[in-house]
């Protein structure tokens, strides 16, 4: 029996790769469908950047945030009551105005906070409906 | 009668090589075929409108800005305001990848102005363009009477306007408009999309070659 001549492998190796490679990129393109990344998408990626990072020094990262690690209990009036003149956080010193997100309710932010903590978060805090309901409650 | 012995070896030999050749054409043809379109001489921009603004603004130095500081340069202009909620950043951004691509370029510049200029003044546009490390000497962002601005909105063929209902409290184009050294407008591109700035920048680079 012949052997498979080296030519057709190195061929076949080429097109395997190659198919990879767009599944890969199409896989990365894809928008989640997921509530939270909806949300996202619509109110907060214009500033924050659909990879969050922010731009510069003008809008803040989401990526990595404070925010999402041990300050996450202030995320919830963050997002609800928004930021009016200069802002320093644990993110830096930022000055633009960001809006009142009031139309969100408990759910839609606890949604938004599930999928930040999946994208970008690494620690485990409890963003349950009922935590983020008690943080609401809170709010300034 | 078709002989087996020796031209049956051959085709044998022969039909994978073909196949091999012909898979091979393929792929460096489509992978020629990008740099095979740009090579091919481009027709000239369109020339859709002449502008000449009679007013002077102060930039985000404070600096006044006229139209004759554009003449003899290409330039980019567009309309927005810092407090926009909406479609402004996501401009802001892709201003900045044209403001990157062309930092060093003599001859060319960008200019935004507010629409909200009561907010935007002077300072707030120090600061803006501060926090974005931008220099006034590329890129100006300018200010001044309400009135005059919106007037030379709609000289450069752009919409702006105060809506208490809109998001921010106004509305405006999202548009670039690529304005020549002879102050001759030559294209609007959607400053909201990436493809749409990827070929401005194009536009850019073929203007900075084009025969005064």
């Amino acid at each position: 029996m012949r052997k498979p001549d080296k030519k057709y492998l190195g061929g076949g190796l080429l097109l395997l790769a190659a198919t990879l490679i767009i599944v890969f990129f199409q896989v990365q393109n894809k928008t989640s469908s997921a509530p939270g990344s909806l949300i996202y998408e619509k109110q907060c990626a214009a500033c924050h950047g659909r990879d969050g990072n922010g731009l510069r020094a003008l809008y803040p990262p989401l990526k990595d945030s404070h925010y999402l690690h041990a300050g996450v209990a202030e995320f919830p009036c963050l997002v609800r009551g928004g930021i009016r003149g200069p802002f320093t956080g644990a993110d830096g010193t930022f000055n633009q105005r960001m809006p009142a997100f009031r139309q969100l309710t408990g759910e839609d932010i606890m949604q938004l906070m599930v999928y930040l903590k999946t994208r970008w978060g690494k620690a485990k805090h409890d963003t349950s409906l009922e935590t983020v309901e008690q943080w609401l409650m809170s709010c300034p | 009668m078709i002989k087996t012995g020796g031209s049956g070896f051959r085709l044998q030999q022969c039909l994978p090589t073909s196949i091999t050749l012909v898979f091979w054409i393929c792929v460096i043809t489509l992978l020629t075929l990008p740099a095979g379109c740009t090579t091919e001489e481009r027709e000239p921009l369109p020339v859709i409108n002449t502008i000449s603004v009679p007013y002077t603004f102060m930039d985000q130095d404070g600096q006044p800005v006229s139209q004759q500081l554009f003449d003899g340069n290409i330039y980019v202009a567009d309309f927005f305001f810092t407090s926009c909620p909406t479609i402004c950043p996501i401009m802001k951004s892709q201003m900045l990848r044209v403001y990157e691509a062309f930092r060093e370029q003599q001859g060319f510049l960008l200019l935004s102005h507010t629409i909200d200029p009561v907010h935007d003044t002077v300072e707030v546009l120090h600061d803006f363009a501060e926090r974005l490390q931008v220099s006034a000497s590329r890129w100006h962002m300018v200010t001044g009477p309400k009135e005059q601005i919106y007037a030379t909105a709609l000289l450069y063929g752009l919409g702006a306007a105060e809506d208490k209902n809109a998001p921010g409290g106004f509305i405006h184009s999202g548009s670039f408009c690529l304005v020549d050294r002879q102050g001759r407008i030559r294209g609007y591109y959607r400053g909201t999309e990436e493809e749409a700035v990827d070929r401005l920048i194009n536009d850019i680079r073929f203007l900075l070659d084009e025969k005064t």
